[in-house]
């Protein structure tokens, strides 16, 4: 369950991020954009989650220590496991879409590996306090 | 994992479809817009509605004559077994019966073209090493208008008075009917890669004018249209967002540009651009920002119960440790 819903605020919280920034960056940006971002940021999520960020998380869960997850884990998840999907906005900006949309898709995506890093470093924190008391 | 990995990356690209878009979008004498998406041809009143006028038909171009009478085709594959084509050319009268022009025949269109004059005369384009624009007039007579070798050249567009558009690289010439050829702009696109809808070719899509003679070119990949004033500099008008990209246009009777939209997921619509809007204006009331500002504020409000329901989750987690501990 916490899996799913860490998952599920990662993503918001990157197409909070896009929205509020096509909102300044666009004239028109429609419904069918909207729900556009919304498919593709979310399948591309799902697949960097399932693939790159669950594995990523247990790994560095046993190997990093809890004080220091509040500067790692972001940093890592916004960066390192993000790399293929940076790779494949660079790769394919513009024959796929344009210089904009993709800065948009990177914003979606780093937003997003923020915010996971972020939730899982508060998780162990909390954890940790309730251990220790 | 690395292999799938990459298997996961491409299946994400692969969601993005490969099309080859439709340029027809025609306007009669009423101020009906009609438009082709590749299934069936759709009418646009001027009062807004829309209505189904002919199903099932895949045609890419579309050609109204200056009585109301819609001409397409229907396109299809037999097959990899056969591995032929088959084609027939339809009529929607003004009374509105449905005829066919051509019976169905095997293999592509030859011969013939949507691209017409208003005096009923054809052109189209013969794409080889060396390429040609032929013409033919009403009475059947077919003539080599222009031969010469070039580069790609793009779908051709022709005023009423027989005036003939094309793009070929990045290129923008213009043919006048007595056979001379004017380049009208150059550097007008940049060369696609194999991943994009027009693959390798440069990417300038459907050409239309307005009353004042100016020159539209849609971009196909940039996602952008052109406008190609009497001096010949390009200049960026539009620039589609999203998923969305503008493969031809046309101008209604108020001076709006209506535009045929294609999508990454092959869907199609029509979409008008007032003037104020081409002219840079924007108008008061704009329902898509309003739209587009309450689903920002429903994301953050869901965001927000999304924490509220994770807070509470863990907290109950560290009351039962707690009373497990006691």
């Amino acid at each position: 369950m916490i899996h799913f819903l860490s998952f599920l605020l990662s993503w918001l919280c990157g197409m909070l991020l896009i929205l509020i920034s096509a909102f300044y960056s666009y004239d028109q940006f429609s419904i069918t954009d909207i729900i556009s971002f919304a498919v593709f940021t979310f399948a591309g999520f799902l697949i960097v989650f399932l693939v790159v960020y669950l594995l990523l998380l247990r790994f560095m869960n046993k190997r990093l220590d809890r004080t220091k997850q509040f500067i790692y884990f972001p940093l890592i998840f916004s960066t390192l496991a993000n790399l293929p999907v940076y790779f494949i906005i660079w790769k394919n900006t513009p024959e796929l879409y344009g210089p904009s949309e993709a800065n948009l898709f990177t914003i979606g995506f780093l937003t997003s590996g923020l915010i996971f890093g972020l939730f899982w470093a508060w998780k162990n924190c909390k954890q940790r306090k309730t251990e220790m008391s | 994992m690395k292999k799938l990995l990459v298997v996961c990356c491409w299946c994400l690209i692969a969601f993005i479809l490969k099309a080859h878009p439709g340029i027809g979008i025609v306007k009669d004498s009423k101020g009906n817009i009609y438009y082709t998406d590749l299934k069936q041809v759709w009418k646009i009143s001027p009062d807004g509605s829309k209505k189904k006028v002919v199903s099932g038909v895949h045609t890419h171009e579309l050609y109204i004559d200056p009585e109301d009478n819609l001409y397409g085709e229907h396109l299809w594959y037999n097959g990899e077994r056969i591995d032929t084509w088959g084609h027939y050319t339809w009529c929607l009268k003004n009374n509105g019966d449905l005829i066919k022009e051509i019976e169905p025949t095997e293999g592509f269109l030859t011969n013939y073209s949507f691209v017409r004059d208003s005096s009923g005369n054809m052109y189209w384009v013969e794409r080889f090493t060396t390429s040609r624009i032929m013409k033919k007039n009403k009475d059947g007579k077919i003539t080599k208008l222009l031969e010469g070798k070039f580069g790609f050249i793009g779908w051709l567009f022709c005023t009423k008075n027989g005036i003939l558009y094309f793009t070929e690289s990045d290129k923008l010439h213009r043919l006048l009917p007595d056979g001379k050829l004017e380049t009208v702009a150059m550097n007008i696109g940049s060369r696609s890669t194999d991943f994009t809808v027009m693959g390798r070719n440069y990417n300038s899509y459907g050409i239309w004018t307005d009353d004042a003679e100016n020159i539209y070119v849609a971009m196909l990949d940039l996602r952008k249209v052109l406008r190609v004033g009497p001096g010949g500099k390009p200049e960026t008008i539009v620039a589609s967002t999203s998923s969305w990209t503008i493969c031809s246009g046309i101008f209604d009777d108020n001076g709006n540009m209506w535009v045929l939209e294609n999508s990454m997921t092959n869907e199609v619509r029509a979409r008008m651009i007032s003037q104020q809007e081409l002219a840079g204006g924007r108008t008061a009331d704009n329902p898509i920002k309003r739209a587009h500002l309450l689903i920002t504020i429903f994301t953050a409000v869901a965001i927000l119960g999304l924490f509220i329901i994770t807070r509470t989750m863990m907290s109950k987690k560290k009351i039962k440790r707690l009373n497990f501990a006691a």
